[in-house]
């Protein structure tokens, strides 16, 4: 019976789930692993990024343009968000902009939910037009598997780059210490900002991805249970370790894979996921707060491996 | 014919009901060593803090190249040629030693600098390497560049952090206790640092506690006590001054 989970469709949906949650595992930790800021509301972003798309494509609940403007338009609008939670809550430190992230979250929920002329509120959007791409609708789930792919590849390349820049190193050196940072005259607050605008622009990108794969979205699908998995994603790959985020987005889809299998009803699965997440973070907490792949593993190899070099030249 | 760099007039600061610094005046010339000295809690941190903009005083003016800068802002004040350490030493601990001296140095910062000129940026990273890796040989940290700067014992820390600050391209350098905690080769690099630093034209106003490594090298040595400045001269007329004998240095 199980087995029956197990074939290719089950497979490709395990891919794009996949694809998805790295985009927002990796742009998250631009802020929490690289900045040092933490966000509670990441969930925020994705759901503009999945309710502008979705209201721009809709051709019943929303104007019936194509899935590129959708896309562009999700993007563009979780970047926005970003921008204007950024204004008042970057002139907060640590804990409170923990806080005021968190609240943005939670109002974009309230938002989604009581705007009903708009959103349809707690009803949710049904029915959501399928991804299409240079005119090509992605009715199967091996072109929506390869489009996403190609989609988290680019959002992936785009993060490696900007973190091995200049740029990238000076947010390591504002998360590492703000006060040096300004001594060194880097306006903290810009660049602050600017982590946030492209993390919530990615978020976006793959909230829009999200609402034209699942094809339905309601209010409940943006809470703040979803923001805890994401941050969870990050913690448990390794803040501020790139591949550790890709690596904590797929153990976070896989581990609750098996729950299915062992034959629970929907809703238990559900709350078995949270209880799971909740351990995993208790875990990690105690026993490997650095992550599975941390930052300085990374930074250690590097050196063990020049070492080597030096040896054997000497 | 030297000119004044930098002027603090009256400057006064209370915290609250305390009044760390009353009220302190005195002029840094340009290519100088300047030494700011005076007993535990006389306001020289504080008249640092002022200086570099990460405080607001109370009361005063700073005019620093004719132009008055009280309320700029500190990355303001690097812009036209500042550059500080800290009492306490601020490094970026879970980044490499090179890296550290990376940041401060100028590259085009701009997010996508990468992905869009990735040619230029490398040209500039190596034309930096290069250069820091120099001012890192000054301070004999060459060779540990991809070490973290938490593995640094706590004395080549605050070499690491005076050569950062110099990495930034500066006029007036500003340090902050730098031979504090440091053994005495170290003191000896570091007064060969400044004193490199001040033939290559730059003006340095440094706190110390450490007479002899304020005497040896210091030009003009400003005293401070009680939040005000007691006495200013050379390192010669400071060991004679009465007052400042009494405030602190003693017999
Ligand atoms: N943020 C603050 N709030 C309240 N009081 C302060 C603050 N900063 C400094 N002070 C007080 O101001 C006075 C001067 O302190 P400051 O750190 O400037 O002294 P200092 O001359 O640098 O001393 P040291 O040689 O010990 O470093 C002290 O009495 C100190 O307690
Ligand atoms: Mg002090």
């Amino acid at each position: 019976m199980a087995w029956n989970f197990l074939g290719a469709d089950y497979l490709l949906h395990l891919i794009i789930m996949i694809g998805i949650y790295v985009m927002v595992s990796a742009s998250l930790n631009l802020m929490i692993g690289y900045t040092g800021m933490l966000n509670l509301g990441h969930v925020g972003f994705f759901g503009i990024g999945a309710y502008t798309s979705v209201l721009l494509t809709h051709p019943v609940y929303g104007l019936g343009l194509p899935f590129s403007v959708g896309l562009l338009g999700g993007a563009a609008m979780a970047l926005l968000g970003g921008y204007f939670i950024g204004i008042p809550s970057l002139k907060l430190r640590g804990d409170y902009l923990a806080i005021a992230t968190l609240g943005f979250g939670e109002i974009m929920r309230a938002v989604f939910k009581n705007w009903q002329s708009l959103t349809r509120g707690p009803l949710g959007i049904p029915a959501i037009p399928k991804a299409t791409i240079f005119g090509y609708t992605l009715a199967t789930k091996e072109s929506m598997a390869m489009v996403v792919i190609v989609a988290t590849l680019i959002c992936l390349i785009v993060l490696w780059k900007i973190i091995h820049s200049p740029f990238g190193r000076t947010l390591k050196a504002i998360r590492e210490d703000e006060i040096a940072a300004i001594s060194l005259g880097k306006e903290v607050r810009r660049y602050k900002m600017t982590a946030l605008c492209i993390s919530a622009c990615i978020a976006g990108i793959a909230g829009v991805f999200y609402a034209h794969y699942i094809s339905f979205i309601d209010p409940t699908t943006f809470s703040f249970s979803e923001s805890v998995i994401f941050v969870c994603m990050v913690i448990l790959g390794g803040m501020g370790s790139f591949w550790g985020s890709v690596l904590g987005a797929i153990v976070i889809i896989l581990l609750p894979q098996p729950l299915r299998f062992l034959g629970f009803h929907a809703d238990i699965v559900g709350a078995l996921r949270q209880i799971l997440f909740a351990a995993i973070l208790i875990t990690m907490m105690l026993w490997k707060p650095q992550g599975l792949i941390s930052e300085e593993t990374i930074t250690e190899e590097k050196e063990t491996k020049e070492k080597a070099a030096e040896s054997g030249t000497a | 014919m030297t000119s004044i760099l930098l002027e603090v007039k009256n400057l006064r600061k209370e915290f609250g009901g305390v009044i760390a610094v009353k009220d302190c005046s005195f002029n840094v010339k340009e290519n100088q060593i300047i030494a700011l000295i005076g007993p535990n809690g006389a306001g020289k941190t504080t008249m640092f803090n002022m200086i570099t903009g990460y405080i607001q005083p109370t009361k005063g003016k700073i005019i620093y190249q004719e132009k008055e800068i009280t309320r700029y802002a500190p990355q303001k004040r690097v812009k036209i040629g500042f550059s500080r350490t800290f009492q306490q030493v601020k490094i970026f601990q879970n980044m490499t030693i090179l890296e550290n001296m990376l940041v401060a140095m100028k590259n085009n910062e701009v997010p996508w600098a990468t992905i869009f000129s990735p040619q230029k940026v490398k040209v500039q990273e190596e034309e930096n390497t290069a250069k820091a890796k120099e001012l890192l040989k000054m301070v004999k940290l060459e060779g540990k560049e991809n070490k973290l700067a938490k593995n640094l014992s706590y004395g080549q820390q605050k070499l690491l952090e005076i050569v950062r600050a110099v990495a930034v391209e500066c006029t007036l350098l500003l340090l902050d206790e730098p031979a504090a905690g440091v053994n005495l080769t170290m003191l000896k690099t570091i007064k060969e640092l400044l004193l490199t630093l001040k033939k290559k034209g730059l003006t340095i106003l440094f706190i110390e506690h450490n007479m002899e490594f304020v005497m040896d090298i210091a030009d003009t040595v400003v005293v401070m006590d009680y939040g005000e400045e007691i006495a200013v001269g050379t390192p010669k007329e400071i060991r004679k001054n009465k007052r400042v004998i009494e405030a602190y240095l003693g017999t």
